[in-house]
């Protein structure tokens, strides 16, 4: 098959068109193609921007400064490997996909090393497509790969990076709601940044509900799960501690098998929380009497880990939301200026002999697909969350 | 030996409204909003002509050489279908995220395409509707539909969702003037409890509050504007706030709240005055404005008729 070429959306746009070479990836809600990004010639490009009177010369400029930063990789050629994000057309009846819209919205600010870089974007037809940069590895990959040993240096690496992407999403006001290691993306030079952000939305309107059918269920936070519909970045640091203790462990740290489940398998790892531990979580929808379970030290489980990376752990680990870190709190935590440094992105681990790929592969069906369930819809508001939370028991 | 240029620090961060789409691509001065504006009709309506004229090779049927609308007519007609955009929002009970994300897709949608190319009755529809996707307040297609006037098939609107996103190149994050003027709203309060004796506080509170409340209406008004373009959200609702604190009797107060908060900045003050000044002006202008009546944007209509480009027209021979 002939592969097929797509044009640039903006005529001053460094990329003349794209080719869709073949597929790599398919999830519920779109298809992955890998592809290139062909260039404009130089001289087009220079000649279109001189001729032109309309500002494009000032947006070329304004575009340049936010991604000084941000590493091109190129083929000799002047080629980029790029992904083309398909999007499922959805609910056809009501037009565009209005997730899909929602990631494009959301992408097309941010610009930061540590979070995927949308290129572009066009449509085909009734398809929207995103043109993304080429990112062919994630730590769920790592995790996997039993062939190779983390460092506590490496974990500090990657949370670094992490936290980096996290921060910046939330300082534009952005959460992600969908953090976990599938979605921590890696490049061929070990930079680590942020992928899939079909569930994130703008936060901070007290007046606005949202869903909580978000994030995957081992990562969803304890208000979520108690059905709260006002919340904010602490549910991205939920799961980014969620995370790290899975850096440490090499398994997930609190796979529930059910969505009522899960809140019993954190309050096994983590104790059941007490109205001094969490003021206010008796006025959450969800709120019912818990099994008490004892809270045990979580030195006793993380044999090997260091003081300072578990005291952050345990921070972002913290039932009430108001008392886990900021992004920008755990930045500047003292785990990230102790000993040992973190290791430079180019050293980090790789996915050696692709074991993690196949042991990802040999799981089958991804077992995280069955822990996301139906995605929340905001605009439904409480009542719709519940009808699916329903059907979902 | 030191050298100066080993030090030499990084380009700076970016500044964060510097990163946003809005910044980037939206952002010019009055200038060349006019400059745009009159280029873009010209192009188009050397299109027309050009393609009037094949349409006549092909038909062989005689018409009259069209007599293009101007970039002025334009404005004026979408300014017309601007206020219809709001009567909507009223009627379908769209909160002002809505009504002012829908405004900035139809502004910018037409700040580089032509009436006489895509119908703004059509468009103003599909900026609503993605409008309300995009600002979490989605509602079904079909509910959508019944609530409006001569509304298109549903398969056209998803045809018209994709043209209006292309025109408004897949940028569909706006920031308005609504959450900045809030922030200013906390700030002067907290500038007043930090300076002024407590016995005093109510009253300005009271006077503050009052000021706040026009300001809110002004931001609305603002939407309607060119300031989308050419001044930053935080500085529109500054300046709301600057108008609204001159009808208000709180003037004095604000000018005190300004000089200190940006006194260490002398120059800057300077530059946010203009700015502020700037839309304070336009506000207040686009509060006593009478809407455009429906005579002129009838006789915008008439002519539009014998100026649009059969191209775009699905029962040409084109």
């Amino acid at each position: 098959m002939q592969p097929r070429s797509y044009p640039a959306t903006t005529a001053a746009s460094r990329w003349s068109h794209y080719i869709k070479e073949k597929k790599v990836g398919e999830g519920t809600y779109a298809v992955v193609y890998s592809g290139w990004a062909i260039p404009t010639p130089a001289q087009k490009l220079e000649h279109e921007l001189a001729t032109d009177d309309t500002g494009e010369r000032d947006e070329v400029a304004r575009d340049k400064k936010i991604l000084t930063g941000v590493a091109l990789v190129c083929e000799p050629d002047g080629r980029r490997k790029i992904a083309i994000k398909k999007f499922k057309i959805g609910e056809y009846k009501d037009g565009m996909d209005k997730s899909a819209i929602r990631e494009v919205k959301v992408l097309q600010e941010l610009k930061h090393p540590n979070v995927i870089e949308l290129i572009d974007v066009f449509s085909y037809k009734t398809n929207l497509n995103a043109v993304l940069e080429f990112l062919d590895c994630d730590l769920e990959v790592i995790i996997k790969n039993k062939n190779v040993a983390f460092s506590a240096a490496d974990i500090k690496s990657w949370m670094l990076m992490t936290l980096r992407g996290v921060r910046h999403c939330h300082a534009n006001f952005i959460l992600h709601r969908d953090l976990k290691p599938n979605n921590l993306l890696l490049s061929k030079d070990g930079e680590l940044k942020l992928g899939d952000f079909g569930m994130a939305r703008d936060y901070g309107d007290p007046h606005r509900k949202m869903t909580s059918m978000v994030v995957t269920r081992w990562y969803r936070s304890p208000e979520l799960l108690l059905g709260a519909v006002r919340y904010g970045y602490a549910v991205d640091m939920w799961a980014v501690g969620c995370i790290f203790a899975e850096l440490m462990l090499r398994v997930p740290f609190m796979p529930g098998d059910s969505d009522i489940g899960q809140l019993q398998t954190i309050f096994r790892a983590l104790g059941t929380p007490t109205e001094a531990d969490w003021p206010g979580m008796k006025y959450l929808p969800d709120y019912h009497a818990f099994e008490q379970f004892p809270r045990n030290p979580l030195r006793n489980l993380f044999t090997a880990a260091s003081p300072d990376a578990l005291a952050l752990m345990e921070s972002m680990l913290l039932y009430d939301p108001l008392k886990r870190p900021t992004a920008h709190d755990a930045l500047n935590h003292f785990y990230f200026r102790n000993q040992p440094r973190p290791t430079p992105p180019a050293k980090l681990p790789r996915d050696v002999d692709k074991a993690g790929s196949k042991a990802k592969e040999a799981a089958g069906v991804d077992p995280e697909m069955h822990a996301r369930g139906k995605r929340g819809n905001d605009e439904d508001g409480i009542d719709d969350a519940h009808a699916v939370r329903r059907k979902l028991f | 030996m030191v050298d100066p240029t080993a030090e030499a620090s990084p380009q700076p961060l970016p500044e964060p409204y510097e990163q946003c789409s809005q910044y980037r691509h939206w952002k010019h001065s009055a200038a060349e909003l006019q400059h745009l504006r009159q280029k873009v009709n010209l192009k188009a309506a050397a299109r027309v002509r050009k393609a009037v004229a094949e349409q006549q090779e092909l038909t062989r049927i005689p018409a009259p050489e069209p007599v293009c609308i101007t970039w002025d007519e334009q404005l004026q007609y979408c300014q017309y279908y601007e206020e219809r955009i709001r009567a909507y929002c009223r009627k379908l009970q769209f909160d002002r995220f809505v009504e002012a994300t829908a405004l900035a897709y139809f502004k910018r949608f037409y700040l580089r395409n032509t009436v006489m190319e895509y119908d703004p009755k059509l468009y103003l529809m599909t900026c609503l509707f993605i409008a309300t996707k995009v600002e979490s307040a989605h509602i079904s297609l079909a509910t959508f539909l019944e609530n409006i006037h001569k509304s298109p098939s549903p398969d056209m609107m998803i045809e018209l969702e994709f043209s209006l996103s292309k025109g408004i190149r897949y940028e569909y994050m706006v920031h308005h003037p609504f959450w900045p003027l809030h922030g200013f709203l906390l700030d002067v309060q907290n500038y007043i409890s930090s300076t002024h004796p407590r016995p005093a506080h109510e009253h300005l509170f009271q006077k503050l509050q009052r000021c706040y409340s026009r300001a809110e209406q002004f931001a609305s008004n603002a939407t309607l504007t060119d300031l989308t373009f050419t001044h930053m959200p935080s500085q529109i609702g500054l300046g709301c706030l600057l108008a609204a604190a001159r009808e208000r009797d709180f003037e004095k107060e604000l000018e005190q709240y300004l000089a200190s908060r940006f006194h260490a900045k002398l120059d800057e003050l300077v530059k946010l005055r203009i700015a502020l000044d700037a839309v304070a002006d336009a506000v207040v202008a686009q509060s006593t404005k009478p809407p455009i009546a429906k005579e002129a944007a009838a006789a915008v209509f008439k002519k539009l008729q014998g100026c649009l480009n059969p191209e775009f027209d699905p029962e040409s021979p084109l």
